[in-house]
């Protein structure tokens, strides 16, 4: 007499193969997947902040250099605050193009160089 | 997830580490290679070609893994759909009756199921299944996920699972019966 459930051929194959299963050797596997993965450059933090000050100062640089007249890069905050000679758009167009530069550079900093 | 894992885990996401990556994949690399050539016929190449496309596209997205599985679930869930897209962009296989026999292995000794060659001759009767239905069947019976587990590695319904797994056993009962029969004439004609 058969005290066994009736059991499933596939149930039991899979169960003795699981058991047999065997191990495979890496043979350069892992290396390979290694070789293959994004190479991501990781910065001090020192270096990330002196390149974002450092495209900041060139976004203000570059800004102030379209004005009408030679001044210096922080004449139009200046400028405005006292006499209003120079357009609110200007001192819109500076600060827009300072903080994409610098959102630029933090972009730059975080991801493959 | 195991603690080692979520370790190794941690480590990459904060500090880039990839020697800690490079851990994980030795750690999983034989269990997904395995599965893969199970489910590819026993396609070495082509089994670790899926399985290196999988563990980049696991480290590309690692930060997406929130932990609420374990990592080799979710990592099985990734080589599921290289494999589905793999398998997807096949021509359909032949029917199975006519290459029925073409697959059953004239190699079967003593002990047949702790011969290495069974592993191979079990990839290629599943490799004659739907896909659907060898990974269903692999994923439940082999690694012993359950049909819940199975159904969201494969991303489908529990119940297209269970119809998976009930479909999958019938056909593989039928090329395995195959297979015992001529391993037994086989025996008989040598006795």
């Amino acid at each position: 007499m058969n005290n066994h459930p009736q059991r499933d051929v596939s149930d039991d194959i899979f169960r003795r193969l699981r058991k047999s299963e065997p191990y495979l050797e890496d043979n350069g596997f892992t290396a390979a997947v290694m070789a293959h993965l994004p190479k991501q450059a990781e910065l001090p933090l020192w270096q990330k902040s002196g390149l974002i000050i450092l495209f900041g100062l060139i976004g203000v640089a570059l800004a102030a250099s379209m004005l009408p007249v030679q001044i210096t890069p922080l004449a139009p905050l200046a400028a405005m605050l006292t006499d209003h000679i120079v357009k609110l758009e200007v001192f819109g167009f500076t600060a827009a193009a300072t903080f994409t530069l610098a959102g630029a550079a933090l972009w730059f900093t975080q991801h493959e160089m | 997830m195991t603690s080692d894992d979520r370790i190794l885990i941690a480590r990459i996401l904060k500090q880039n580490d990839q020697r800690a990556y490079s851990e994980l994949v030795n750690r999983y690399q034989s269990r997904l290679r395995y599965s893969l050539r199970q489910l590819t016929g026993w396609d070495e190449a082509l089994a670790d070609d899926l399985a290196q496309d999988t563990f980049i596209k696991a480290f590309k997205n690692l930060a997406s893994f929130k932990g609420e599985s374990q990592f080799y679930t979710w990592l099985y869930r990734i080589a599921y759909r290289e494999f589905a897209s793999y398998k997807r962009a096949l021509k359909p296989v032949a029917p199975l009756p006519e290459i029925l026999t073409e697959i059953l292995p004239d190699t079967h000794h003593a002990n047949p199921m702790t011969d290495v060659n069974t592993h191979r001759d079990l990839a290629h009767a599943l490799a004659q299944l739907p896909y659907e239905q060898a990974a269903s069947l692999h994923l439940h019976l082999h690694c012993e996920f359950t049909q819940q587990e199975v159904a969201d590695i494969m991303g489908a319904p529990l119940g297209s699972v269970k119809s998976h797994l009930l479909r999958g056993k019938n056909t593989l009962r039928v090329l395995l019966s195959s297979w015992q029969t001529n391993a037994s004439d086989k025996g008989a004609k040598q006795a």
